[in-house]
């Protein structure tokens, strides 16, 4: 109360100040008394202002006797001390400790983080900054407990997947919802130094208010604005260098001819007689390579496909303003050259705001960005290094990629899509978006804000494929230059009409009460061209009737949602802190389209307490939270509650001209589909030890997602959309039950003068459970293989073969009973029962049926775990990541086959004289339908990585004060630099993308520059 | 009481005027809905176009022609590629993709033919004969998918509703072979009743395909008993439409002295408007109006010999449009097939083998036998350093060249060009399916196997790879006049002939103990094998007409067509003995088994009661 007596006072005494004004000087010091240059000095509510100089000292002017002074620093406690009359006002200056009085977003509002009651992490420009990245959700990694991040691919420009404890829907999308502003929007395209603050919002009790699309969290971004009275100009910038891409090469040399070897060996019962005899075996003729091998002509297919790629990022923005008025620009620029060739992402970013105050009661404003993207995307053919002879000669004499590396051999140059002209495909996205907003503030206490959220994106695919690329070359596809246009064109408005009302009903008990009406409106209209046949290459995909067959195509989609909410929030002395609110959602997509999404949170300061009064001197905070409350879910694609007739994809004629095919949809119209909803119980205790050098914050949670939506595979024999896929049914079919805890400490280590340690662990883990599946008519089973779907198992589940080792040579006769030899892969089987209930004992040849759980794709914990440290001017940080217990179903393990002519050179295949549990014995004449090699897929994932390790130096301030510059600091950043992996199978594979097998991630080196005027 | 508060607050924003907007109905202009496509004409014709697509998806694919043709006595595998098929052994399992594939075909023809069939009466603007018209097609092709599924797969589920009438059924139950075979035959009468006797297109099925269809289907359901009632069912059909043949529009190649009948039957210049096809895939080829596009006819480049490794040295080439790409070399012919059912002498009237298989493959570069080549393939020495003409186009233009090296454009186009050589002279490989004199072979310049060079004592092939892999290719589905690129044929597909109803009437015959009806249509089918003035040769006597030869005839008529399972399974010759006899290769053939298909696993995944269902044994 004392504060807000504090804030209102000055309005009241605004009129005396004219009547007398003083001169007020004093010295600003830290908790060490040494005084500190930089600090902002100003009077409240005005432009009026100074800043210490190198001594500490500051002088002001024209000071009213009843003035408030504030005091502000960069890390400092922000302090506000009245004048009264006083000449001299000498001032001691906090470190500004994760404040309690901090401001926190939260779904439409802000409270201060000591009356906050859900389950929301916040995460500063600071945090965001230090390790540079080009997608923000990247700086957000192992930082929030429960927010699981992590990047699929090392495309450039490709979007971390992000995932908010755990998978609750199964076809529904689980992204969270992006709030920029309060606007949904899209996070990929802002530029990261734009950015204040990232709230995430993570039980109901906080996301409920957002109804629907709440119940995966909401991750709220907030945008840097200007502040009154002064002006600030930032400018960022980085560049970096990727390389030592994670992936392993395929055998060449010796070793090649080795691995040929043994598979002849394993298939004949005895060595080829000769080295023609050999490749003979492998229907490679032996004149056309023979050559290369005694000349030592060996091509290293990953290495010559693999280079060093860039990545850099600049950014600069000046934000200001006065009383009335105040306005922010920036610039942005991302490049980023991927480990291939032609993979190229560029972005352009341009936000804008300005806002204006017309009255006491009347503002208005707007809010802008412009955002420009242009990517060059291309095929990965790496992987083709495993089925491609190690040899040839990859550029000509001339040094131009030679397509035919082995004279007269289909083997194929794995570049050749990097010729000139070979190919091209390039999108440009602009994306516009224009929020105008209006405040009133009709009456004391209550304002009302009116938001028009309006979006336009813009996207043009071109692809061109001359008769030359690669899988040309290779015979897939005619061979034909072939290219197409396609264009799309999205754009919704979301109209927002926000009230506040805030009043206390007695001494101490605040209410606050918000209430919402929502209306969003989106649609996607989309051209496609093609045509084929063209003469010449230089065409591209701009010159479409220049070829001979065309085609063409086009779609819309359209999508609306209605919402109405109220929240109440109630506070009695700070102390007892309760929410309560409801949303009613209506979507378009579902049939049954509305629904009610209530919530309620409480929290009890108990550090407040008189009975705590004894703990004050090491508990700075005690808090518990609990909340409960119920979210929705219906990101699915429109169009799903009824049977529409629709063209066929495929073309047919029956006699000469073109014969009209009109089928139904493959989405089988369900006219009870309905939300999905997930019940969410989240308790939480925040801790603060020893004047909050010891912040403890602890989750526990439960959710339960009921009529889950999924887009079930109908069978077959009831009707099926074509040969090669099912009909599918969009239905709420199953019950999916996520139960976890977060836990997230911060601690200051070392605090002085000189050195600064500071610590951030995250852990999370969350269990995740399929708890029933519902196929309709009653129809309840215990696990449905076609919807990877099994009882009291996660979603992601592996089912599969199990993968016990390789048959070794003294269990020879064992093997046998399994139908096997030595050298092959063995797995655990599933015993069989014959008709009378006899068992095999699970002796038998394997098959299907021995398919079983072998794990999960999602962890069962991960952790963050960050160090900085600061000496002097510089700083340090190492920030580790881990994710344990989980499978990978990894493409790069998969690549073993019988008689297949090359092979990742980090397989350990066996042989009599190695007799290894990795990989079975190549034989050229072995079963590829052995349903034990898929057992290889599988593999522990678990890992830990140093994500990232910066330095940085920042410039002295009373150098940077001389030549006028408010921060200026320059750093580097490795990313990515070590990584342990559980398995040792996974020797040259980077476990956070999953063993995909085309764009491996990467190591970055990056130098980068933060500087403020 | 707290609702009431926010219902005032809500009142209050929404006079701003956000009422007006709040109707959440869909709109969507890429669809139509159910009742304004299917109670029109439009909309119904393209479902019934609809239900001609799923066959693009089993002719020309190696999803219809490993379980129609292969797991019999006619070939065995090259690699490891559809072996289950082909060997039953533990590759044919409920995971074989392509089975996934024959059964969605299968189903998805099936339903779409039931929603014709829910929707005729519905349809509007037809009179009540263009309707039957419409729906006899519907009841046509919903017998086709039934006779494969039956036939593959056994009892399964039969189905005579729309998934739009009767919505997803989650655990269904089998129904029994005699069931289908019931439908089969009702869906058949109101067909050969109700369809065209002449459609406007091609592809679309006629009266003749109805008879032929019913025919086959006829003498199939002899295996299930009642073998005179069924047999005189298929030689009614087959004789309605031989007798009536010329009303029905079709006939049967007749040879002349230039030319066999069968050859014609296969000349490019007939496929496109083939007298014998009963029941046609049609193929545009010049604007790829088909499902998959470009991506047809790969059926030959599944047949060819290897003509990229061991022919290279000869003068081969991987890629060439007349025989198409050997990357994806599957099948290879039996010994049995070679030599026992096709007459192994050199000169024979029949002209049968030489018309479905190539025998001789050409060069495309010029190549010089080393003494290497010479060693390792017998040959005498004095032919080292004998030259082996180029056959390739020689064009000067660069373009031409470029379209040389990369489609690989074979011999038959050297006439448009010039350079053109004697052919004889280009020979480098031949593969004759009658054994040549040992001295007579090392004097011959090219490489030759015949079945002496290529099978052991057994009957299987040898082991040595420079050998095994040159034998005869099956070139049925290959002609140079639509020939697209070295993968793609765009000929059209015969689903059915007349001559194969012809053999199936003569075996009705023969089960009806009607000998000298049964040799009249064989002999009609083997007069026209042979040129004109050889056409008496081929003529047999009505004793040696029986089930056995009729089935060998058979293989030298249609191998190749996609028949062939169902013949050996017909004829109950899919036992251990039979094909151990004549494919030594199949060893773990099991006929408890093996007779149906394995269910795929996709499916059974997909319903609630799989282990009821069960696999079919697998």
């Amino acid at each position: 109360m004392k504060k807000l007596f504090l804030t209102i006072m000055p309005l009241f005494l605004l009129p005396l100040a004219l009547m007398a004004q003083i001169r007020v000087e004093g010295t600003v010091v830290d908790s060490h008394d040494y005084p500190i240059p930089g600090v902002n000095v100003y009077i409240k509510n005005t432009t009026t202002g100074t800043i210490t100089d190198i001594n500490g000292v500051y002088t002001l002017t024209g000071v009213a006797p009843d003035a408030v002074l504030v005091f502000s620093s960069v890390g400092m406690k922000t302090q506000e001390i009245t004048v009264n009359s006083r000449s001299q006002l000498n001032v001691i200056m906090e470190d500004e400790i994760a404040g309690l009085e901090e401001v926190v977003v939260i779904g439409y509002g802000t409270v201060k983080r000591r009356d906050l009651t859900g389950a929301v992490a916040s995460v500063k420009n600071e945090d965001l900054t230090m390790a540079p990245v080009s997608n923000a959700m990247e700086a957000l990694q192992g930082r929030v407990a429960g927010l699981d991040i992590t990047r699929a691919s090392g495309r450039a420009g490709s979007e971390p997947e992000v995932l908010l404890r755990g998978n609750r829907s199964l076809n529904a999308s689980n992204a969270p919802l992006y709030i920029i502003d309060g606007i949904p929007g899209s996070i990929a395209t802002i530029n990261p130094n734009d950015i204040e603050s990232i709230e995430v919002l993570k039980d109901a009790s906080s996301t409920a208010i957002y109804g629907s699309a709440g119940a995966n969290g909401v991750i709220i971004v907030t945008t840097k604005q200007a502040e009154k009275g002064t002006v600030q100009v930032d400018i960022n910038s980085y560049y970096g260098v990727n390389g030592f891409a994670s992936y392993p090469s395929a055998l060449q040399g010796q070793a090649w001819l080795d691995y040929l070897g043994e598979g002849y060996t394993a298939a004949y019962g005895e060595p080829a007689a000769n080295r023609n005899d050999l490749l003979t075996a492998y229907s490679l003729t032996p004149t056309q390579l023979n050559r290369y091998i005694e000349n030592g002509q060996w091509v290293d297919w990953v290495d010559e496909t693999l280079r060093t790629g860039t990545q850099q990022n600049h950014s600069v923005s000046i934000r200001g303003g006065n009383e009335t008025t105040r306005a922010h620009f920036s610039l942005g620029y991302t490049e980023e050259k991927g480990i291939y060739k032609d993979d190229k992402t560029e972005i352009a970013t341009m936000r804008s705001g300005v806002e204006h105050e017309f009255r006491d009661w009347l503002s208005a404003g707007i809010q802008t960005s412009l955002a420009w993207r242009d990517r060059n995307v291309r095929g990965s053919r790496i992987n083709s290094a495993f089925s491609t002879v190690p040899l040839g000669e990859v550029y000509d004499a001339e040094g131009n990629i030679n397509i035919e590396p082995i004279e007269g051999h289909s083997t194929v140059n794995l570049l050749a899509d990097e010729v000139p002209g070979a190919y091209k495909n390039n999108a440009k996205q602009i994306r516009v978006t224009a929020n105008p907003y209006i405040d009133i503030k009709p009456i004391k206490n209550l304002s009302i804000r009116s938001v028009l959220g309006t979006t336009l994106t813009t996207q043009r695919n071109g692809e061109y494929n001359s008769d030359r690329t690669y899988m040309k070359l290779i015979g897939s596809g005619g061979q034909v230059k072939t290219a197409s246009y396609a264009n799309s064109l999205s754009y919704s408005y979301t109209w927002e009409n926000i009230a506040h009302y805030n009043f206390d009903l007695a001494e101490g008990h605040n209410f606050q009460l918000t209430g919402i009406t929502s209306w969003t409106n989106s649609q996607n209209e989309n051209g496609y061209a093609y045509n084929e046949g063209f003469d010449y290459d230089e065409f591209l995909f701009y010159n479409l009737n220049a070829g001979n067959n065309p085609s063409v195509g086009s779609g819309y989609s359209h999508t609306k949602k209605m919402s109405y909410a109220g929240r109440i929030n109630y506070n009695y002395r700070g102390k007892y802190l309760l929410t309560i609110s409801n949303r009613w959602d209506g979507a378009s997509q579902l049939a049954d389209k509305w629904h009610a999404f209530p919530a309620a949170a409480l929290a009890w300061r108990i550090s407040d307490e008189d009975f705590m009064a004894g703990t004050n001197s090491w508990m700075t905070n005690m808090k518990l939270r609990v909340g409960y409350g119920v979210t929705g879910n219906a990101n699915i694609n429109p169009y799903v509650t009824s049977t529409e007739v629709q063209s066929s994809d495929y073309n047919l004629t029956l006699g000469s001209a073109q014969s009209q095919v009109y089928i139904p949809t493959q989405a089988v119209g369900n006219p009870f589909v309905g939300w999905e909803k997930s019940y969410n119980t989240n308790i939480g205790l925040d801790l603060g030890l020893y004047n909050n050098r010891i912040e403890v914050v602890f989750e526990w949670y439960n959710t339960d997602t009921k009529d889950v939506l999924f887009n079930r595979p109908l069978p077959s024999t009831s009707g099926v959309y074509g040969p090669k896929s099912t009909y599918n049914m969009m239905s709420n079919i199953a019950e999916i039950n996520n139960q976890g805890i977060e836990l997230g400490i911060n601690t200051r280590n070392i605090i002085n003068r000189q050195f600064n340690w500071e610590s951030m662990l995250t852990f999370a883990r969350n269990r995740e459970e399929v708890k029933s599946i519902d196929l309709g008519s009653n129809i309840e089973v215990d696990d449905l293989i076609a919807l990877n779907l099994f009882m009291g198992h996660p979603v992601n589940t592996i089912y599969g073969y199990k993968k016990l080792g390789i048959w070794q040579a003294n269990e020879a006769d064992e093997a046998a009973r399994y139908g096997r030899e030595p050298g092959d892969v063995k797995i655990a089987t599933v015993e069989q029962f014959d008709e009378e209930g006899n068992g095999d004992g699970g002796v038998h040849e394997y098959s299907a049926n021995d398919r079983q759980i072998l794990g999960s794709l999602s962890p069962d914990w991960t952790l963050g775990f960050q160090n900085s440290f600061y000496y002097k001017n510089f700083d340090l940080n190492i920030f580790a990541t881990m994710r344990w217990g989980q499978m990978l179903d990894a493409d790069l393990m998969g690549y073993f086959t019988y008689g297949r002519v090359n092979l990742p050179s980090n397989y350990d295949y066996w042989t009599p004289e190695n007799p290894t549990n990795d990989f079975p014995r190549p034989n050229i004449l072995g079963n590829n339908n052995d349903v034990a090699l898929r057992s290889l897929r599988y593999v522990d994932g678990s890992y830990m990585k140093i994500r990232n390790i910066t330095l940085g130096y920042t410039l002295p301030d009373r150098i940077g004060e001389s030549i006028g510059v408010r921060k200026l600091r320059v750093y580097s950043t490795v990313n990515n630099p070590f990584i342990f992996t559980k398995s040792d199978l996974l020797k040259d594979i980077d476990p956070e993308a999953g063993g995909g097998d085309t764009f491996p991630l990467f190591k970055q080196v990056i130098f980068g520059l933060n500087l403020s005027f | 009481m707290k609702k009431s508060l926010f219902n005032i607050g809500l009142a209050a924003l929404l006079t701003a005027g956000l009422l007006s907007s709040c109707e959440l109905d869909e709109t969507n202009y890429s669809t139509v809905s159910l009742d304004l496509a299917y109670k029109n004409r439009e909309g119904f014709e393209g479902l019934v176009n609809a239900c001609y697509i799923d066959n693009y998806f089993l002719y020309g694919k190696m999803d219809g022609i490993a379980p129609m043709e292969m797991g019999t006595d006619l070939w065995v595998n090259t690699g490891n590629n559809q072996a289950g098929y082909v060997l039953y052994n533990d590759d044919l399992n409920t995971t074989t993709g392509t089975l996934n594939v024959l059964w969605q075909s299968l189903y998805s023809t099936i339903n779409n033919c039931n929603t014709v069939l829910y929707y005729a009466d519905e349809v509007e603007g037809y009179t009540q004969d263009e309707l039957n018209a419409k729906k006899a097609e519907a009841h046509f092709l919903r017998a086709w998918a039934n006779f494969h599924l039956v036939e593959q797969f056994g009892d399964v589920v039969l189905n005579t509703q729309s998934m739009i009438e009767a919505g997803p059924l989650v655990n269904p139950t089998r129904n029994s072979e005699e069931e289908f075979y019931e439908l089969i035959f009702s869906d058949l009468e109101f067909a050969t009743t109700h369809l065209p006797i002449n459609q406007v297109d091609l592809g679309r099925a006629a009266r003749k395909a109805a008879y032929g269809l019913l025919a086959k289907a006829a003498l199939q359901r002899t295996r299930l008993g009642e073998e005179s009632v069924y047999a005189q069912m298929a030689l009614d059909a087959a004789e309605e439409l031989i007798e009536n043949r010329e009303a029905y529009r079709t006939d049967l190649y007749q040879s002349d002295n230039a030319q066999s009948g069968f050859a014609k039957v296969w000349a490019g210049e007939n496929n496109k408007d083939n007298e014998e096809a009963l029941f046609v895939q049609v193929i545009d080829h010049a604007g790829a109006l088909n499902p998959e596009g470009w991506n047809r006819g790969r059926t030959r480049q599944y047949f060819q010999a290897d003509t990229r490794t061991v022919g290279e040295p000869w003068g081969t080439v991987e890629r060439s449009r007349i025989m198409g790409r050997a990357n994806s070399r599957y099948y290879k012919p039996t010994k049995h097939l070679l030599t026992e059912i096709f007459e192994p002498r050199e000169d024979t009237p029949d002209t049968r083998f030489e018309s479905s298989f190539f025998i001789r493959y050409y060069a495309t570069e010029e190549k010089v036998i080393t003494e290497d080549m010479a060693n390792q393939f017998d040959k005498d020495p004095s032919l080292i350093g004998h030259t082996i003409l180029s056959t390739a186009l020689k064009g000067s233009d660069e373009r031409v060249k470029a379209a040389n090296y990369y489609a690989g454009i074979g011999w038959a186009d050297n006439a448009k060009y010039e350079g053109f050589v004697n052919l004889d002279e280009g020979l480098s490989m031949f593969t004759p399916n009658w054994n040549i004199d040992p001295a007579e072979k090392r004097m011959m310049p090219f490489l030759v196997n015949d079945p002496s060079d290529i099978f052991d004592a057994q009957g299987n092939y040898i082991q040595d790879a420079s050998r095994r892999e040159v034998y005869p290719s099956l070139s049925k589905f290959s002609n140079i006049t639509y020939a697209y690129t070295e993968q793609y044929h765009m000929g059209n597909i015969a689903y059915m002939r007349l001559a194969d109803i012809y053999l199936v009437a003569a075996e009705a015959a023969v089960l009806l103990n009607q000998q000298t009806k049964a040799a009249d249509y064989v002999n009609a089918v083997r007069k026209r094998a042979a040129l004109k003035d050889r056409e008496d040769e081929m003529v047999v006597a009505a004793a040696e007409v029986d089930i056995d030869f009729i089935l060998d005839e058979r293989a030298r008529e249609l191998v190749g067509e996609q028949w062939r399972w169902y013949d050996l399974k017909r004829t109950g010759k899919l036992n251990s003995a039979y094909l151990s006899a004549t494919n030594p290769a199949i060893t773990s053939f099991n006929s408890e088994l093996h007779l149906k298909r394995p269910i795929p696993i996709n499916f059974l995944n997909a319903i609630s009661n799989a282990n009821e269902f069960g696999t079919n044994g697998y």
